[in-house]
């Protein structure tokens, strides 16, 4: 009997045993054997680095030419020091994430050639260096007419990247097990827009990486692929809300009228004011050449970034920009064109606003957005560069951050923040942060720009006074020197930030040198960056979007949350 | 000769005894600190969570004051808490240690609800208890931690002494490096500007007197009444939202509607959003609230004037601040922010420094 029982026993060890075995071989199966887009870009990736120019071309694209605009590019001398690591001579990788005909904003200031269409932009995402290179390629001259690198900045992931991410996604073992269902065949929301991540590789977005983010029920699973390391970086929750319906009453309208944007500039004058409008490539609607009763006051204003974080211990979030739809895989597109309306202020027309909507397709159900940028430009020759959410995003617990470059006209411009009752004069480039301490002059006048005639403009803060019921900007703002022989922002900028810092590296001051440049006399650019927490509190909404069912049909029901600084002249 | 043996002898015995002593004092006691370092690593382990998705410092992490900047915490399922994570610095101080039950008067109590609340689950310890305790006890990283700290081996680990551990852990964080903490040593004024100046005398003075409430060293002491109030956050018909009653969820007495925990305003800069449903974003709409003795809601489920609540705490009264002297007050509570312990490892994740 005894003997029977040893025997049972080992008879029972055994087939653990063996179940052991199957089990661990099959997560040894998932674990190893990689998929297949994912083997194909390790063996392409290890094949490039043995070539002289470690550079992954891009191999689709609509452009007939784009073989030989890469060619001309990748000849370019200037290229070599992104090929090589100087101290250890090994190879760098690079990879070229688009090519497309260069618009105006691509082109940099005073660019006298290229004005036959015959120029192309071509982007190139250095990995080692985690920076973007951005050349013009003059396809007629068969030549390079500048080349720009962006220090810790990413351009668009291109369409390849994004199904990679999504392959490595969907057959990682965590994300399957977070999901708790084998199920991740759904379509995931937001898969190419830029992330990063805490404690990994993908903090500060110092690897390229991107969040396939798949919906269920009330919450958000966020899959943070490092496109980089080619592996899953991290697995996070975030709550939705609840999940409403989509209303999907925004189509890509008219190609045609986009293309009226998107490719060039439109000239405007009203009630004094005159600039020009175009639709730019990532930096969302930008305004020229702006002038006030034929006074210079804005070389250009535009929208750069959108950063998005959900958490701000783990610093998860999207890095997003908004901008032409036909050269963006951003989730977030214009789909209509721009279009202007009046300001009315207690029944009196003041001013005119020209206006710019983004959305996701998916809005307003978790995880999509609908971003709203306008300009209002005032009779009385007040201005405002204006970001606004409208909700409703990935997560209820969202910091929005939009990135707005302003580059002021005058050549001869001084800087002074209202600071102990007194103007403080701004000497070097620096940045300051507009909090609940702060206290203004007068009517919220927090900064003031001056010229040798002491004629300027004062800035005044958004502490949630303005027209639009904001709650204030809590803002980052930054002074940097406008370089003439220096492209530092004024083509079309690559995403500059990552999502989810908390301090004041949002991305401008990668444009200030560790030296600081004197901003005293000079042409100068300021950075604002408006701090915006959503809300989805019963009665303290902000931005956020829910669909409600009313007479039978769900409509969206909004609160919109707006920012920016008003421009007063003096 | 015979004498140097003797010395020897003696020297040899001492060296007995006093290894002997001290192996009957660690098989004895565990090491206060030796459990202390244990408790830091099982504070930010995510092991620590049946699901892996969450540790202690989830909701307590070091950049934010050992809080989660969230309204309301997350659980390990991703599901929203009932209540926002409130400061682990200087909890040593503190004789309550849940924002609305009094009986919760240590931190081995306190923290029976994130491990074993099962609605919701926080951490999800019950009926998972072994399977975690596996996992440690396989970890040879705690190991040597469990066995500096308990003298034993790790296989005797048990949840008590997880708790244990995480308590001594939790009690040794301290934070009094503050603009106000150097000047309650100097008393030199100089320390703070003029606006943070003018704030503290606001807060300690007659027609404010902040400190009847939040009275003391760290500022959750009231100088009069308990250590509980209502301070009219809501009023829906004469109650706080069903959600959360406070108080009276233990008592059951309506006099306890709306009742909670006076905070402690150290580093109040860096644990927003406040309240204990985290309901405000900014010091400034706090001190609002204060100004009109409650809070004013327009929300659908609860609409009414905190300020009318029958229960609202006496202390609580009327006030009228222009802009400058509310801002000096938050210019003052911004002098509570110490950060220096971030540059201890102590207080930072060992996992990830």
């Amino acid at each position: 009997m005894k003997h029977n029982k040893k025997d049972i026993f080992h008879l029972l060890r055994y087939l653990l045993c063996i179940a052991v075995l199957i089990g661990c071989s099959s997560e040894m199966q998932r674990g190893i054997a990689l998929p297949k887009l994912v083997e194909g870009r390790v063996k392409e990736i290890y094949s490039i680095l043995q070539k002289e120019i470690p550079v992954i071309r891009l191999k689709k694209s609509d452009l007939r030419n784009a073989s030989d605009i890469q060619d001309i590019f990748l000849s370019t001398p200037q290229l070599s020091e992104f090929y090589t690591d100087k101290r250890s001579k090994q190879k760098m990788l690079n990879e070229i994430f688009s090519v497309s005909a260069a618009r105006t904003s691509d082109l940099p200031t005073g660019t006298s050639t290229c004005k036959d269409g015959n120029c192309y932009r071509v982007e190139m995402y250095n990995y080692a260096l985690n920076g973007t290179v951005v050349g013009i390629v003059d396809l007629k001259n068969k030549k390079v007419t500048s080349i720009t690198f962006y220090k810790e900045t990413q351009p668009d992931v291109p369409p390849h990247l994004v199904e990679l991410a999504l392959e490595i996604a969907r057959n990682d073992t965590s994300v399957i097990h977070a999901y708790g269902e084998n199920n991740l065949l759904s379509a995931p929301l937001m898969p190419g827009t830029k992330t990063a991540l805490n404690r990994t590789k993908c903090q500060r977005s110092r690897h390229l990486c991107v969040a396939p983010t798949f919906i269920k029920g009330d919450k958000a699973l966020w899959a943070i692929v490092d496109l980089t390391d080619l592996n899953v970086a991290g697995v996070r929750w975030t709550q939705v809300g609840e999940t409403g319906m989509a209303i999907t009453q925004r189509k890509m309208q008219n190609d045609h009228i986009m293309q009226c944007y998107c490719d060039k500039d439109n000239r405007f004058e009203k009630d004094g004011w005159s600039f020009k409008y175009s639709m730019s490539r990532s930096d969302g609607l930008l305004v020229t050449e702006v002038k006030f009763n034929n006074r210079a006051l804005f070389r250009s204003v535009k929208l750069v970034d959108w950063h998005v974080s959900y958490s701000k211990t783990e610093g998860f979030g999207y890095s997003d920009a908004v901008g032409c739809p036909e050269f963006s895989t951003a989730a977030v597109l214009a789909v209509e064109p721009p279009y202007f309306e009046p300001i009315v202020e207690a029944g009196d027309t003041t001013g005119f606003l020209l206006g710019q909507r983004y959305y996701s397709e998916g809005w307003p159900t978790p995880c999509n957005y609908n971003y709203h940028q306008y300009f209002e430009f005032y009779k009385d020759g007040r201005f405002r560069p204006v970001a606004g959410s409208i909700g409703r995003g990935c997560g209820n617990n969202g910091m929005y951050r939009p990135v707005t470059r302003i580059a002021l006209a005058d050549s001869k411009c001084n800087f002074y923040e209202w600071k102990n009752d007194d103007w403080k004069h701004w000497k070097t480039e620096q940045w300051t942060l507009q909090n609940e301490q702060t206290i203004y002059k007068g009517d919220h006048e927090w900064m003031k720009i001056e010229n040798a005639e002491k004629q300027g403009i004062f800035i005044i803060a958004n502490a949630g006074q303005l027209r639009d019921a904001g709650r204030g900007d809590q803002a980052y703002v930054y002074v940097t020197k406008w370089d003439n022989d220096r492209d530092e922002g004024e083509t079309d900028l690559p995403t500059i930030g990552p999502c989810c810092n908390r301090d004041y590296q949002q991305g401008p001051e990668k444009f200030m040198d560790s030296k600081m440049e004197s901003i005293e006399n000079t042409s100068i650019v300021v950075w604002y960056v408006a701090q915006i927490q959503n809300d989805d509190t019963k009665g303290k909404e902000y931005c956020w979007a829910e669909s409600v069912l009313k007479d039978g049909v769900y409509v969206p029901v909004i609160y919109p949350c707006y920012s920016g600084p008003m421009f007063k002249l003096f | 000769m015979v004498i140097q043996k003797f010395y020897w002898f003696m020297g040899f015995a001492l060296i007995v005894y006093l290894t002997m002593e001290t192996n009957v004092q660690k098989k004895s006691f565990p090491s206060k600190d030796a459990m202390a370092e244990l408790g830091h690593y099982f504070f930010f382990d995510k092991k620590l969570s049946y699901n892996f998705a969450r540790s202690c410092a989830s909701c307590h992490d070091p950049f934010l004051a050992f809080t989660d900047g969230y309204r309301l915490s997350l659980n390990s399922e991703a599901q929203l808490l009932k209540r926002n994570a409130p400061s682990l610095l200087n909890i040593n101080q503190r004789t309550s240690f849940d924002w609305s039950n009094p009986d919760v008067n240590s931190m081995i109590l306190q923290m029976e609800r994130p491990l074993f609340s099962v609605k919701p689950v926080e951490l999800g310890l019950t009926g998972n208890e072994e399977i975690i305790l596996q996992r440690f006890r396989q970890d040879k990283l705690y190991q040597q931690l469990y066995e500096n700290a308990f003298h034993k081996s790790i296989l005797n680990l048990s949840v008590k002494e997880i708790m244990g551990s995480i308590a001594a852990y939790e009690i040794s964080l301290q934070s009094r490096n503050s603009i106000y903490d150097q000047y309650l040593k100097s008393r030199d004024s100089t320390l703070f500007t003029s606006q943070e100046w003018m704030g503290l005398n606001l807060f300690f003075s007659d027609s404010i007197s902040c400190n009847r409430c939040h009275g003391g060293l760290d500022f959750f002491e009231p100088e009069r009444g308990g250590d509980f109030a209502n301070i009219g956050l809501y009023n829906c018909e004469g109650s706080y939202p069903v959600r959360d009653l406070g108080l009276q969820e233990h008592t059951g007495d309506v006099g306890d509607n709306g009742v909670f925990r006076i905070p402690g305003l150290r580093n109040v800069a860096l644990t927003g959003p406040y309240y204990h449903d985290g309901s405000s974003n900014s010091l400034e709409e706090v001190i609002k609230n204060y100004e009109r003795g409650g809070r004013l809601n327009s929300v659908d489920d609860c609409e009414g004037d905190g300020a009318m609540h029958p229960n609202s705490d006496g202390r609580m009264q009327n006030f009228q601040l222009d802009e400058k002297s509310r801002k000096a007050i938050i210019a003052f509570l911004h002098t509570l922010t110490d950060t220096s312990y971030l540059r201890n490892e102590y207080f930072l994740d060992p996992f990830n420094p």
